[in-house]
């Protein structure tokens, strides 16, 4: 057996986990080799200085804090439990207010309002009062969104610049402001969005 | 010794007699179970996530799942092994979270430059088991486990695959590998430990 045979079996050596015959050829080999010797008794050092380490212990009380915590565990999973019990409760109380309040006030009323583009949409209102519903929507007026429009430079509309390899440049930042923003606004323009 | 002969030790129950008395709900036997392993956990679970504070809590947490699972334990694996395992799932959980953090916080680089130094600095004040703990703590985690369990815990190859779930093979070759690597990790260190293996017979019995 060579170096690296008996490299590679050292730690079963050490652990006596070899078969007879194997074993034989790796104390031969260690009779003759200094080098795997040596490795040898450097493994088998670190093996009893594993061994030797100073066993670690629990602080003082830990068993107690064990059973404690076993205790409450059981004590939490009751109240869970009572806890479980009195939401399926609730969630069937709540169902059956619910169907009756949808006895009492009667069937949904619907509208039905067509798109631009033709399409029907219908809109589900859940009581009488709010049947006259917007025929649609309308963000004009709406304060918190904001308008702004960017100008768009002349050529730069549908020209696809996914390829365009000069965008790739140290002003890209800039080049980015100067041309894909503005098509992205005009992109926007074309999106209509009116029901 | 022989004044003692006379009082019949009663022989100790075994863990699975334990674990049978805890399935019928006998409390007093989970408090033996808890008391037969409690160091033994923490040697194990204390060797992988080093932080002792952590590594109670670990343990901790190993026995309120022995207790509310103790029914999914069946004897045809030794309590030991089942322990083991839960006690490992859970190490192994607090090992990916804490690797998860590092990697967030970025932590890690600087973590790794100043056990370097500290490398250098403490070189000769500090004692050997300080040393080889650190040794341990950096191998990969499937090696440092195979080589706690063996090395620290001694268990048998066939009870580490099935606490690790791999066959008695990989086992070997892991606690082969783990010991090489410890070997060169502790290089600067070697006339430190090489003088323990002085005087010592050439195999060393595990079992």
């Amino acid at each position: 057996m060579n170096c690296r045979g008996v490299s590679r079996r050292l730690s079963a050596y050490i652990d006596n986990d070899l078969s007879p015959g194997i074993r034989q050829s790796v104390e031969e080999h260690l009779q003759s080799c200094r080098s795997c010797r040596r490795k040898l008794a450097e493994l088998k050092a670190i093996v009893i200085a594993a061994r030797n380490m100073p066993p670690l212990k629990v602080s003082g009380g830990f068993k107690e804090r064990v059973l404690a915590a076993v205790h409450e565990g059981q004590k939490s999973s009751l109240r869970s439990g009572a806890v479980r019990l009195r939401l399926a409760l609730a969630g069937a109380a709540f169902v059956t207010a619910a169907a009756l309040v949808f006895f009492l006030v009667g069937p949904q009323s619907s509208s039905v309002i067509t798109s631009g583009s033709g399409e029907k949409i219908q809109i589900t209102t859940d009581s009488q009062e709010q049947t006259d519903a917007p025929a649609a929507l309308d963000f004009t007026d709406d304060p918190r969104i904001k308008i702004e429009s960017f100008p768009v430079p002349e050529g730069a509309a549908g020209v696809d610049l996914t390829h365009d390899d000069s965008l790739l440049l140290a002003d890209s930042a800039s080049r980015i402001d100067e041309f894909i923003l503005p098509v992205i606004e005009k992109s926007r323009e074309n999106v209509d969005v009116k029901f | 010794m022989e004044a003692n002969s006379g009082k019949t030790k009663k022989p100790a129950i075994t863990d699975k007699e334990l674990m049978e008395l805890i399935q019928a709900g006998d409390d007093k036997a989970f408090g033996v179970l808890v008391e037969r392993f409690q160091d033994r956990l923490l040697n194990f679970v204390g060797r992988i996530v080093i932080d002792r504070e952590t590594a109670e809590e670990l343990v901790q947490e190993t026995f309120l799942r022995i207790f509310n699972q103790k029914n999914s334990y069946t004897p045809e694996y030794a309590v030991s092994t089942w322990i083991y395992t839960i006690a490992l799932n859970l190490a192994r959980s607090e090992l990916r979270k804490r690797k998860l953090r590092r990697f967030l916080s970025l932590d890690f680089i600087k973590e790794e430059a100043d056990v370097e130094l500290a490398d250098k600095v403490n070189l000769k004040a500090m004692s050997l088991a300080p040393i080889i703990q650190r040794a341990i703590e950096k191998l990969p985690d499937d090696y440092k486990t195979a080589f706690i369990l063996c090395d620290i815990q001694r268990l048998p190859y066939q009870q580490i695959a099935e606490v690790m779930r791999v066959p008695v093979g990989t086992v070997k070759s892991r606690i082969n590998r783990a010991r090489s690597m410890l070997r060169d990790k502790l290089k600067p260190y070697k006339e430190i430990y090489y003088e323990l293996s002085r005087g010592i017979p050439q195999t060393i019995s595990l079992y």
